[in-house]
């Protein structure tokens, strides 16, 4: 029988370098991640406003709040037409844009410099900018232009009501489009132009070629990125917050939680709405996990 | 016309650029993205443009893009009235300790799972994957309300008053970048494809994990380093809630990003028109210009792991 303290060790010989190392790394991750994350479960059972710690324990009183809390009911709905919306535009232009450019040998350098600049911008200064251009006004960027065409102006974001959140889509897109496009490229560019040539010589045509060799090619991305999108909806936040504020019609999961916890101060209630959100954000990880994760096993058995 | 004879691959090649109606279609795709260009770099210009202007040339019902005459002199008067200098440096403090922070420590950790591989990293990888669509957001009274315990002990314990230490404020600013999963798998994927010869090589040689990670493994990482840590600099210089709510006290160590939000968002101070567009043009200059410099390195980054900022 061995001795199980020359186990222990041997054990503690083996890993110990290991374990020094990655220490200060998840004592950050342990501070800044998992402590919070887990003090958010234990706020939303109590009754705290104020940041003050001592408060009574109530249950699930705070979860009950803010599912009778018409904002964040609100806020759960638009996240459901946000992720519609961001289907329909955001998610088809970047497939789109990078089509288009794989195709070109023209000026490919300066339109894809081009169209990644707005990521670059930082969000609310973006944003920021967008709250010029769809002013109500007829000062507004957008009106001024429209004016300059001959058509009266326009009251963007209000009328009608819903059309607050696709155009907040579409200046999500304007932004993001182009980063998601070097990805769909990068694969592209990976096609062999044999698949292309058998296809051609097969007699199909430049339709039936790009649904046969393109698409199939970026469908294990479109899958991962789908999943990403619907993730990213999950966060907006400063987009509705500057352009939109209070209009209900647009209000976001996070911007709710912002304004319960932060600007309210109802700690509690914030926590509660915390949780929730987490909790969707958590189950979407682990499919995207799992997908990406067959995917990588896909490669290797090739 | 010389370029697409000799195109080879893709869905349109030389061979279908023969025909007349295959040029006329690849002529309107080329077209369609010179107005897709334009509506990319249009908001930018528009504001850099209008920062020129009086009040009166930009909030007016005929558009024009170009401002009648550009005054240099505008910008460094609204630069000195504001004392952007200041929020600039803040900026750039919070940037520089924030990618330190970023590459050590989230290179350390990903070091450690990837490579030492010590008993139960595992385990540690999917705790911290797990986290990887969280945004900070969701946490910040807890996180904000730890932070301020944290500060009040030390505080106890060397007998002084830390909010008024200047810059301490700061610490935590950066150290968040410290545990973040996005980085942490960015740098795991790179080194998980390092031949595991060259780390057995060293071993052998006598050198203990530290020297490994110091003298190969990060000589060997400078690739991934640097888009670490240009996602950093973007990352940090854009963040605004965290820093908002360190600087309440002292807002003369605010950085610029914290300036903007205050401004639109939380309309704290009355500002003029005129600011309000020069403080978001001098936001989105630095990262710009990181972007024009950095952009080939980005691309490259996006195609090898198929992961974006």
């Amino acid at each position: 029988m061995q001795n199980p303290f020359s186990n222990s060790r041997k054990f503690m010989k083996k890993n110990m370098g290991g374990y020094l190392l990655i220490l200060p790394s998840l004592l950050l991750f342990t501070f800044f991640v998992w402590l919070p994350l887990l003090k958010n479960v234990q706020l939303s059972f109590y009754d705290i406003t104020n940041y003050t710690m001592d408060g009574t324990f109530v249950g699930f009183d705070n979860y009950k709040a803010i599912f009778n809390n018409p904002l964040f009911l609100r806020s759960l709905f638009n996240t459901l037409q946000y992720i519609f919306w961001s289907l329909i535009i955001g998610f088809m232009v970047p497939i789109f844009l990078a089509v288009l450019l794989s195709e070109i040998v023209h000026f490919k350098g300066l339109f894809r410099t081009g169209l990644n600049i707005p990521n670059f911008i930082p969000g609310i200064a973006a944003m920021a900018i967008w709250v010029y251009f769809f002013r109500s006004e007829q000062s507004g960027v957008l009106n001024s232009l429209l004016n300059n065409l001959g058509i009266s102006q326009v009251n963007w974001l209000y009328s009608p009501p819903w059309s607050a959140i696709p155009l907040i889509v579409l200046t999500m897109t304007w932004k993001s489009a182009g980063a998601t496009m070097l990805i769909y490229l990068a694969v592209l560019q990976t096609i062999d132009e044999s698949y292309y040539e058998a296809a051609r010589i097969e007699g199909a045509n430049a339709w039936q070629r790009m649904r046969i060799v393109t698409f199939p090619t970026l469908l294990t991305n479109i899958k991962t990125l789908l999943i990403l999108q619907i993730i990213a909806v999950f966060q907006v936040f400063y987009e509705p917050l500057l352009l939109t504020k209070q209009n209900p019609y647009s209000y976001s999961l996070l911007q709710i939680l912002y304004k319960t916890a932060i600007q309210d101060m109802e700690v509690s209630e914030g926590a509660a709405m915390g949780v929730v959100v987490a909790l969707f954000l958590f189950i979407l990880t682990f499919i995207y996990l799992k997908v990406t994760s067959t995917n990588e096993g896909k490669v290797r058995k090739r | 016309m010389k370029k697409l004879k000799r195109k080879r691959g893709g869905i349109f090649n030389f061979s279908d650029y023969k025909s007349l109606k295959a040029r006329i279609l690849y002529l309107l795709v080329i077209i369609l993205l010179v107005i897709i260009f334009i509506i990319s770099i249009f908001p930018p210009l528009w504001l850099l443009l209008s920062s020129f202007k009086e009040t009166d040339q930009v909030l007016t019902k005929n558009f024009s893009l170009f401002p009648k005459s550009i005054e240099l002199i505008r910008i460094v008067e609204v630069w000195n009235q504001f004392d952007f200098g200041r929020y600039y440096l803040n900026s750039f403090l919070l940037v520089a300790g924030a990618v330190i922070s970023s590459i050590l420590f989230n290179g350390l950790l990903a070091y450690g799972v990837a490579v030492i591989k010590p008993k139960g990293s595992h385990v540690i990888d999917l705790l911290v994957m797990s986290t990887l669509m969280i945004p900070a957001i969701i946490n910040i009274s807890p996180l904000y309300m730890n932070i301020v315990n944290l500060f009040n002990s030390l505080g106890d314990i060397f007998n002084t008053n830390v909010w008024n230490i200047p810059y301490f404020t700061y610490l935590p600013l950066w150290l968040i970048y410290g545990a973040n999963a996005y980085y942490y798998i960015l740098f795991r994927i790179y080194f998980a494809k390092i031949p595991k010869t060259i780390f057995d090589a060293a071993k052998i040689d006598g050198a203990n994990n530290w020297q490994i990670f110091r003298y190969i493994l990060v000589p060997l990482s400078i690739p991934i380093i640097s888009v670490v840590g240009i996602f950093t600099i973007i990352a940090a210089w854009s963040d605004f809630l965290l820093p908002s709510l360190m600087t309440q006290i002292n807002q003369s160590e605010q950085p610029i990003m914290v300036k903007l939000y205050n401004m639109f968002v939380n309309q704290t101070a009355q500002v003029t028109f005129q600011e309000r567009l020069m403080t978001i043009m001098f936001s989105i200059i630095p990262p710009i210009i990181l972007f024009v410099i950095f952009q080939k390195r980005i691309a490259e980054n996006v195609a090898t792991t198929g992961l974006k900022e």
